[in-house]
């Protein structure tokens, strides 16, 4: 009877266990076959990708990688340092600015905070392109185009991340600490980056892996700012590629591009993904 | 407090409005003695030292760089943006608008235009009469592309390099086994219009082939000759003769099975010009080959031996149409007018330049005598078509091709009508439904149209 | 040489922009002064404060006890009045340049921080050479019995440690004024019992003065040199633990301090051939000379007073106020019985003296002598001895 009941109770943890790998597996499954199939395109050649879509390996892996690499009109390398400067720069900019202004209207009793707040959540409502229309113009008005400091320093202002941050402030860092942190001698500046940052390296990690793969991404601002060679960016060239002319249209090329474009957001994640630890700040107040 | 926050608000509303006013201001007033004389009158001597071209692709850059000897003293700065979603005319727009505040380094000279939105262009104050600048020599262009780089009261704005007239690529072996012939006359007799085309799609299908392996292949046929423009003086939209037969025609070659309902770009279509493809004949003009038919014609095809190189013949088809093709335009403000003049008179007419170009770059110039040249000779053949001369066929096609009727709306209109009436074919929706998706989504595009009432 | 001399300190509030935990303790709110500038959390506070001295701020919440030490502290903006730290005019000065140290309720430890780091941050702020801060930590630790946690991060120590840690990092860097808010109330009874003879030991080891607040009027006993009663913003008395105990100035302070609380009764003073006598019923009790003394001089007349008693002066006996044990609850050394007198509560300890006795629903009475009476005015509450 025992032993039944026992045989019983290990086949349906058996069974849940296989439902739930299952699962798992298959999650995974989706997840990766995006990726398995843009390595597999950018294995084909033009013809191939023209022909019926086949899950073959196409075998011109490399030569796609060399056409790519060695394009004659679109510098692969100058774009992906391009892309690498804008997107960093700008990730670390916006995080670390809307975290201090986060800090600031969080931490701080000022004469018309509320209304800051309001004003900063007004402005997260209007869409992103209608600012952006008229950004480019202004730039145009001023001659500052092909500058990529002009993708850079607009971030500083993210409504959004400034939001997220504000949040998780609130969640996590109890008044008491900057008070103990004033207490030990810290000048404010030094106890947002000394104590309340490094609480927040999870949050900050978030959105710069966020704001990193939109910058990366990015290509209705470049496209309009950045028209010399040497500046143009990743998502500008990919697209060089794609509007090339007959003669020189090559799809493959196109993937494999696009492969080599989505590497350095693979790295950054990866990068990035350790800070993002739950509890950080589990011990630091309380029982 | 809320008064007080109502007054910073207006405050710093009309501070921004100020900052705006004088950020407009200020560049244009700075530069206004450099850009007081016409651009047109100005003398020689004074004309800049870059000369500006705005393109999407490096085609045109290719040849330019090739068979252009530009003048000393002159840099020639390209400013490629890609044409993803309407980022070209975007950036072009901004360029164009600023053109006026520009340093005289930064003007655009010269930008490139497809046949799609050419008119925007063409009719704006954008763009200058290039007869004006003293291109005046039009006798060996094609009439369409002339009437294309015109705006509405005949001024020509600019001039096409290349000319892309289409014509019916058929396959060979389909027509021996159903017309007894693939000599391209006689298949062209046998497809002269549209009923005798109908015809052969019937023999086609009894054969067990397709006529086509797209519903969507001959659109361009049809809509390139159409006798009213897609909406007329008063904003209305209309659906001209010509596009309700290609609708007729596409119902009825989908419910016999004379075709796939499958998209001209899809796989399924271009899988069927491979070896063991069932599809009569395609629709396109010279760039077709390479770039619709890869499983035709590609390099791994021919490997793999799947092709199907040297099955194949061109000829003219029930309807002349064109397909593609490339303008340039002259900007207004250019600081580089007989540049300008001279790089267009180039293209069209230098026998050598034109003649370089569709010996070395498989092009099919805008010069009908290079072209009739080449098309009269019988060493000038296309392994694809088994040595077919297919200029010859396109110079023949290339005098029929009207340029008529078009309106800004075109694009939005032909793939919108297109997209709307696959839904149909494939049995997702109903006919009714199919336009009314199809004038609802045109509505969005155009908010100042008018659409039929559903 | 560190006197910290308050004179007037007054906490107002505003209206608008009052702090968010302020806000939301409406009923908290809801005792203090309210005027036309805001609520006031402390009113006229004036304490001398000697060198070396541990003064004890108790009270029940909301009675501004915090916000005086926030005050001190520098974290909180006095309203009015004057601060100074060793005769020096401390208003306008930044908490980071009082040199005063606090330990915080929650710890406020910094979490991403070693043990080691976070007693160190606040000498690596004032650049002492490393060699130093190493000497100070070390030697920090040693008193708290921590030096073996100091690489670990504080989400692996315990709630006690953590305070360890929290004390260590006040401690490490000699501060002037050493502020403690309600160090202990996260502890656990038998923890919090264990740290407070930490401290009296801790006290004893580091010269220097101390402000602690707590809500627990047995740390206040315990701890304080002296200790301040506070309520509703305001200070109720000063003394010494014994003091206030003894002799408590008015009916809120008498009930605050001592446990079990005191018993009230109704009573009445009388005069009888000169000498003040207490009336509850018909139980009688003449008043000690020393109390006769100060009333006299005082010049009360007869009238309606609240008596207090502590429960360990209440004495079974003949004769006196009649009441029904209701429940007995044996301690040990003690019996604690909670009596029904009348329909009011009260509690008497009385000695087992070795023999357990159980006096659930038994008749008592209970006496007691003129010497433990605490005569409260009805009118204003205050002790009528003063």
């Amino acid at each position: 009877m025992k032993t039944t009941r026992n045989e019983k109770a290990k086949l349906s943890l058996v069974l849940s266990r296989v439902l739930a790998y299952g699962f798992i597996v298959f999650l995974c499954f989706l997840c990766l076959f995006c990726f398995i199939l843009l390595v597999l395109m950018a294995s084909k050649s033009n013809s191939q990708l023209q022909g019926a879509f086949s899950l073959r390996w196409g075998g011109n892996f490399l030569t796609n990688l060399k056409n790519a690499w060695n394009d004659a009109s679109i510098n692969i390398p100058r774009g992906m340092v391009n892309s690498f400067i804008v997107a960093m720069t700008s990730a670390v900019i916006t995080t670390y600015f809307s975290a201090l202004t986060a800090y600031g209207v969080h931490v701080y009793n000022f004469k018309g905070k509320n209304f800051v707040f309001t004003f900063i959540m007004a402005i997260m409502v209007i869409p992103s392109q209608v600012s952006a229309v008229g950004f480019i113009q202004l730039a145009y008005k001023f001659g500052l185009t092909n500058k990529l400091w002009l993708l850079i320093v607009p971030g500083i202002a993210a409504p959004v991340v400034f939001f997220y941050m504000k949040q998780y402030l609130e969640s996590v860092l109890p008044l008491d600490m900057v008070e103990a942190a004033r207490m030990d001698g810290s000048n404010e500046f030094r106890i947002f980056n000394e104590i309340v940052l490094p609480i927040m390296k999870p949050a900050v990690a978030v959105q710069m892996i966020f704001s990193f793969v939109s910058s990366w991404n990015n290509f209705f601002m470049p496209a309009l700012l950045l028209t010399k060679e040497q500046y143009k960016t990743v998502p500008i060239m990919i697209a060089q590629l794609r509007s090339a002319d007959y003669s020189k249209f090559d799809m493959g090329k196109v993937f494999m591009f696009i492969l080599l474009a989505i590497l350095p957001v693979m790295i950054v994640y990866m990068f990035l993904s350790r800070f993002i630890i739950k509890g950080v700040t589990s011990g630091s107040v309380k029982g | 407090m809320k008064k007080f926050l109502c007054a910073l608000l207006a405050l710093i509303m009309v501070l921004s409005l100020a900052a705006c006013g004088s950020g407009s201001n200020e560049p244009a007033s700075t530069a206004e003695p450099a850009s007081t004389a016409e651009p047109a009158s100005t003398e020689e001597s004074s004309e800049g030292k870059v000369f500006h071209i705005y393109a999407w692709n490096e085609e045109f850059k290719g040849f330019f760089e090739k068979y252009y000897t530009v003048p000393e003293g002159i840099e020639v700065v390209w400013t490629i943006v890609p044409n993803e979603g309407t980022q070209y005319q975007d950036a072009l727009d901004l360029a164009l608008l600023n053109q006026e505040s520009a340093s005289d380094d930064d003007k655009v000279d010269m930008f490139l235009a497809e046949a799609d939105y050419i008119l925007k262009y063409t009719n704006s104050e954008y763009t200058q009469d290039i007869k004006a600048l003293g291109v005046t020599n039009f006798s060996n262009t094609y009439k369409y592309t002339v009437e294309a780089a015109s705006d509405a009261n005949g001024v020509v704005k600019g001039v096409s390099f290349q000319c892309c007239p289409a014509g019916m690529i058929y396959r060979r072996s389909i027509a021996l086994d159903v017309l007894g012939t693939d000599d391209p006359a006689e298949v062209q007799a046998a497809v002269a219009d549209w009923a005798k085309y109908n015809e052969v799609a019937e023999k086609v299908h009894a054969k067990g082939y397709l006529m086509t392996a797209s519903y969507a292949e001959y659109y361009r046929v049809f809509s390139n000759n159409t006798s009213s423009p897609w909406v007329d003086a008063s904003g209305n939209v209309q659906i001209d003769p010509a596009i309700q037969a290609w609708m007729d025609q596409a119902e009825k070659f989908v419910n016999n099975g004379y075709t796939l309902t499958s998209g001209v770009w899809d796989a399924e279509t271009t899988e069927q010009a491979a070896k063991d493809g069932k599809a009569f004949c395609f629709f396109g003009p010279a760039w077709y080959y390479n770039f619709c038919m890869g499983p035709a014609f590609g390099e791994d095809a021919v490997k793999a031996g799947t092709d199907s190189v040297g099955d194949w013949g061109l000829c003219e088809g029930p309807q002349a149409f064109f397909w593609g093709g490339t303008w340039l335009l002259a900007a207004t403000g250019s600081d580089n007018p007989t540049m300008l003049a001279d790089v267009m008179d180039t293209f069209i007419n230098d026998e050598e330049v034109c003649t370089n170009l569709i010996k070395n770059e498989a092009q099919f110039t805008n010069n009908q005598a290079v072209n009739n040249k080449f098309a009269a000779d019988p060493e000038f053949g296309n392994p694809y078509l088994g040595g077919q001369n297919d200029t010859a066929i396109f110079a023949e096609g290339a005098k029929n091709i009207k340029f008529q009727n078009q309106t800004i709306y075109d694009q939005g209109c032909n793939e919108g009508l297109q997209n709307a009436f696959a839904e149909y074919l494939k049995g997702a929706v109903s006919k009714d439904e199919a336009m009314s998706n199809f004038y609802k989504a045109l509505k969005e595009k155009y908010p100042a149209i008018t659409v039929p009432e559903a | 040489m560190s006197e910290v001399t308050l004179k007037n300190v007054k906490k107002i509030y505003p209206f608008t922009e009052a702090r968010k935990d302020q806000k939301t303790d409406a009923h908290r709110i809801a005792h203090l002064q309210i005027t036309d500038e805001g609520v006031i959390a402390v009113q006229e506070f004036s304490l001398d404060i000697a060198d070396k001295e541990f003064i004890v701020l108790v009270g029940p919440s909301g009675c501004g006890k915090s916000t005086t030490l926030r005050m001190i502290a520098g974290l909180e903006e006095i309203s009015s009045g004057e601060l100074y730290i060793d005769g020096e005019y401390m208003n306008d000065v930044a908490p980071k340049d009082r040199d005063i140290a606090m330990v915080f309720q929650s710890y406020a430890l910094y979490p991403h921080m070693t043990v080691y780091d976070n007693m160190a941050y606040s000498l690596k702020i004032k650049r002492t050479p490393k060699k130093e801060i190493d000497r100070k930590v070390r030697e920090a630790a040693e008193i708290l019995d921590i030096t073996q946690y100091l690489q670990r991060k504080p989400k692996a120590l315990s709630g006690g440690q953590r305070q360890r840690v929290a004390i260590g990092r006040a401690i490490v860097r000699d501060p002037k004024v050493l502020l403690m808010d309600e160090p202990l109330s996260n502890l656990d009874a038998k923890l919090r019992n264990q740290m407070r003879a930490e401290l009296i030991k801790l006290r004893k080891r580091i010269n220097t003065t101390f402000i602690y607040v707590t809500h627990d009027q047995t740390e206040a006993m315990t701890l304080g040199d002296r200790i301040v009663v506070m309520k509703d913003g305001f200070i109720q008395q000063i003394g010494t633990p014994q003091e206030v105990y003894d002799h408590p100035s008015n009916l809120f302070v008498s009930g605050f301090i001592g446990t079990p609380q005191m018993n009230y009764f109704d009573a009445r003073l009388e005069k009888e051939g000169g000498n003040y006598v207490v009336k509850v019923k018909d139980y009688k009790v003449v008043l000690d000379d020393e109390k006769q003394a100060r009333l006299a001089a005082k010049g009360v007349e007869p009238c309606d007073v609240t008596l207090g008693v502590r429960p360990d002066n209440m004495v079974l006996g003949e004769g006196g106020i009649k009441g029904r044990v209701e429940v007995s609850e044996l301690m040990g050394p003690s019996c604690h019985l909670h009596l029904d007198i009348d329909g009011k509560d009260a509690i008497a300890i009385v000695p087992t003296e070795g023999k357990a006795k159980d006096y659930t629903n038994m008749d008592v009475s209970l006496t007691f002598t003129g010497s433990v009476c605490h005569l409260f005015s009805k009118e204003d509450e205050h002790n009528l001895e003063f």
